[in-house]
């Protein structure tokens, strides 16, 4: 029983990091909380699930598809509400990535209505018992794409020229550009990239739940900070162990504890961390601040 | 091979170059001086384009730099060592150096240059894996001059390389500066520390308030009385 | 002053005389009760708006208001329909006085063990912390069976009325009035400007901080209080995070420099959304996309220091016919 629920929170909690981690960029990059992130992730499933109801893809069509169009959304979304706004005050670029989840979750309400709904059964379910543990197909399909996207992510970061001028950029990016690090160019990586694992982790989540709506960023975007902090602010691994941390944590609250107050859980420990350690489990990686 | 004419820069409505003029010539090294608040950062920050100028020319190998960015400015071939060692702290020195040479293919000739660095700061070599903010003030200055040549800079500005450094360190910086020369590199250098500053010069530009009153040989500058009461500390060379 | 600068003081000045008008025919003469109601919800906008403004020119940022508003009107619509409490004096009935009170009370005291974590971090940090906590307070409201869980809680008596609010406004309008001229008010704007340089200057911080908090969830509380008696029926998810951002967004749209913003944006972004009605399927979209457009082009908000002088007003509405003269 305990296993098994590891195995789900660690399902949960790989959907979460893959969110996270976009989030962790972008901070990483323009010390900016991008509010909207959360609504590219809600996107992303709705993406995923057109893709399959329209077009008739597999699952794996729909994933990459799904990354490729919230790629496309993120950089737009940077190029319209945050390049033109001016960093002199801090809450502006905040705020405007606020307009941007208000519009991107009407449209959605438009587009896609308001209902729940879920993916028709593409990848046929089956499941394969482990001792007195079961998985899914889904599940292995869920932990082991984010597994890899992490793993992909990870090296691109830290083995490659253009990712060792993200991090570059990301910790100054006055010295960066007089290094010849053109830093547009690394901003709208960065929000393709992180918009990329938000839209695989919608349709990760859409596959595992079944419920799609336009309502469902909000609350992976708070959960999203808290993981972020868990993680410390800026720290990419951080945010990767964080979400696995909080979707294991979240799973056995409910399966041990009162189950209402498995969403405070996460606030509860975003409390905790800033009172008692604000650069989160791992260290912060920020400067000044 | 640098020309820079009748340039303005300003902090707001603060003017802080009024008209400066000023030129370096391929194979020089020429040191600007003056006090504090000068201007002699400031108009290392808007050649290398982190600010933008409000008036008058900067030419470079007949290239105009006045609206290109600081990314265009380092592919013309001028890199800025920036003022308190600006090094990439939460990277390691190996990868400060590549960053260093971002823009350059990674072929044999990026290796070899890596390699003679690795020879001539031994200490980058032995530290390579660490992070560069575990490094000493002078190491840390050591690797921000060697991340300026790793780019194979064709004109290197060098804003301030001995500020708050220990004597020793301040004479191995100049040592290396001493060095570059001679090796024929063509050098922009602002200092605080007048004095070997010229000594390791071809000629120099003194400037207050925004304007350069004073272009001479070093020689000159180091004799001019003017020019050892105000920056050399009163005494004869 | 720029022409588009001009233009923008014309806006103001229009809208807040149209406004003024809008207010003053509907509390005498007419009485549309389609109109009232939006007028009571910008009242109350407008309180909870001052609310974070209040830490917030503390240099504060708190997106818990919501929570605290929420904390005010469990608690004032606890008395009045839970334990249905009555109190006179005389021909006074303060049963609602003392109501609102006890709400703004217990969010203020909420406010005070917010500080205190509060303390020590500040930027990011502070705004994710009190976010958090405000969407703790919304979690236990929604797991708190007594006050009504999940299902809310309803049947509150229609205690709030367009005088009482805005009497209401009044007062605390007149308390910010008070403040800004007072110590506390100079120890907030040196706190905003520099807190490092303020605790240099002799400013306690830790005091300053707490009552900065305990004031604002105070308001808030208030706030709460009267809306829970306008709404008469409150579940959990009325303060949640949009709440909090919404908050944000009267105050830094109408602007953050001086406390007329938050009352100029909480009084006209409740218009708006009521104004835009016409273009129905669209509005949502457009306030999106206005908050972008204000963002790009006025990041401080509408209303600037500057504006809080006569003779900023007739030397605009004096020049502005005139050609443009500057360079």
């Amino acid at each position: 029983m305990f296993l098994q629920q590891m195995i789900n929170g660690l399902m949960l909690g790989s959907a979460y990091s893959l969110i996270a981690i976009g989030y962790t960029l972008i901070f990483g990059v323009l010390s900016l909380l991008h509010f909207a992130h959360g609504e590219v992730f809600m996107m992303g499933a709705f993406f995923g699930l057109y893709l399959v109801l329209l077009f008739k893809v597999n699952v794996y069509v729909a994933l990459f598809g799904s990354m490729v169009i919230t790629a496309i959304l993120g950089i737009l979304v940077e190029r319209v509400a945050v390049r033109p706004i001016s960093k002199e005050f801090h809450l502006a670029p905040l705020l405007s990535t606020v307009g941007v989840t208000i519009i991107l979750q009407d449209a959605a309400t438009k587009i896609f209505g308001g209902e729940q709904v879920g993916f028709p059964e593409t990848i046929k379910i089956v499941n394969y018992p482990i001792g007195n543990v079961t998985v899914t197909s889904v599940q292995m399909l869920i932990l082991a794409t984010s597994l890899f996207l992490m793993l992909v992510l990870h090296l691109f970061v830290n083995r490659t020229r253009l990712g060792t001028a993200m991090r570059a950029a990301a910790e100054s990016g006055r010295t960066a550009s007089l290094l010849g690090v053109n830093i547009n160019g690394v901003v709208i990586l960065t929000f393709g990239v992180a918009s990329a694992l938000a839209g695989a982790a919608g349709v990760l989540v859409g596959l595992a739940f079944n419920a799609i709506s336009p309502f469902m960023g909000v609350e992976m975007a708070l959960k999203s900070f808290a993981i972020m902090l868990l993680g410390g602010l800026g720290n990419i691994t951080g945010a990767m162990v964080g979400g696995l941390i909080l979707g294991i944590v979240e799973v056995l609250s409910v399966a041990y504890l009162a189950s209402s107050y498995r969403d405070a859980f996460a606030f509860g420990v975003m409390v905790m961390i800033l009172i008692f350690r604000p650069s989160g489990l791992f260290g912060a990686k920020l400067h000044g601040d | 091979m640098l020309k820079v004419s009748n340039l303005y820069a300003a902090y707001g409505e603060i003017l802080a170059l009024k008209g400066v003029s000023l030129e370096v010539r391929e194979g020089e090294t020429v040191t600007l001086i003056g006090s504090n608040g000068a201007g002699k950062s400031t108009l290392l920050k808007t050649i290398s384009g982190v600010m933008r100028p409000r008036g008058g020319d900067i030419v470079f190998d007949g290239h105009h730099l006045n609206r290109m960015k600081p990314h265009e400015i380092v592919r013309q071939g001028i890199v800025q060592v920036q003022e308190g060692r600006a090094i990439l702290k939460r990277l390691t020195v190996l990868e400060n150096l590549e960053m260093g040479g971002y823009l350059r293919p990674r072929d044999t000739e990026y290796r070899e240059d890596l390699q003679r660095i690795f020879e001539r700061f031994p200490i980058l070599d032995q530290r390579k894996q660490q992070l560069a903010g575990s490094l000493s003030g002078g190491e840390q200055q050591m690797l921000a001059i060697a991340r300026g040549l790793m780019a194979k800079p064709r004109l290197i500005m060098m804003d301030e390389p001995s500020l708050g450094l220990a004597p020793l360190i301040v004479s191995e910086i100049f040592r290396i500066i001493a060095e570059m020369k001679k090796e024929g590199r063509t050098i922009l250098l602002v200092e605080q520390n007048a004095r070997k500053a010229l000594q390791v010069s071809d000629r120099g530009y003194v400037i207050v308030t925004g304007n350069i009153i004073l272009e001479d040989s070093c020689e000159a500058l180091l004799g001019n009385s003017e020019v050892q009461e105000a920056y050399l500390g009163g005494r004869k060379a | 002053m720029s022409t588009s600068m001009r233009m923008l003081s014309l806006f103001i000045a229009v809208t807040v005389v149209f406004g003024a008008y809008y207010l003053i025919a509907n509390l005498f003469f007419r009485t549309d009760a389609y109109i009232e109601s939006i007028l009571i919800f910008a009242a109350i906008n407008i309180i909870v708006s001052l609310s974070f403004y209040l830490p917030f020119s503390a240099g504060l940022l708190s997106l818990a208001q919501a929570g605290f508003m929420g904390v005010g009107a469990y608690m004032s619509a606890s008395i009045t329909t839970l334990w249905k409490f009555h109190f006179t004096v005389g021909p006074l009935d303060l049963t609602f006085f003392i109501a609102l009170l006890a709400g703004g009370i217990l969010a203020a005291i909420v406010g005070v063990l917010t500080a205190f974590p509060a303390l020590r971090i500040r930027g990011v940090y502070l705004l994710l912390m009190t976010l958090a906590i405000s969407e703790i307070i919304r979690v236990f409201f929604l797991n708190f069976e007594y006050t009504g869980g999940a299902s809310g809680l309803g049947g509150i008596p229609p205690l709030t009325t367009i005088w009482n609010v805005y009497v209401a406004l009044v007062l605390v309008v007149l308390f910010f009035v008070r403040v800004t001229k007072s110590r506390m008010g100079r120890a907030f704007e040196s706190m905003k400007e520099d807190q490092d340089a303020a605790e240099v200057m002799g400013v306690d911080l830790t005091r300053h901080k707490v009552v900065a908090f305990a004031i604002g969830a105070f308001l808030a509380g208030i706030s709460g209080g009267l809306y829970a008696h306008y709404a008469l029926y409150i579940d959990s998810t009325n303060f949640g995070v949009f709440r909090s951002i919404e908050i944000l967004i009267f105050t830094l749209l109408g602007g953050y420099e001086i406390y007329a913003g938050p009352i100029y944006g909480g009084f006209y972004l409740t218009f708006l959304p009521e104004w835009l009605r016409i273009i129905q399927d669209w509005r949502i979209i457009i306030f999106g996309g206005l908050l972008i457009v204000m963002m790009i082009l006025r990041p401080a908000g509408l209303i600037s220091k500057e504006m809080m002088s006569l003779r900023y007003w007739r030397s605009t509405l004096a020049n502005l016919w005139k050609p443009r003269v500057e360079a």
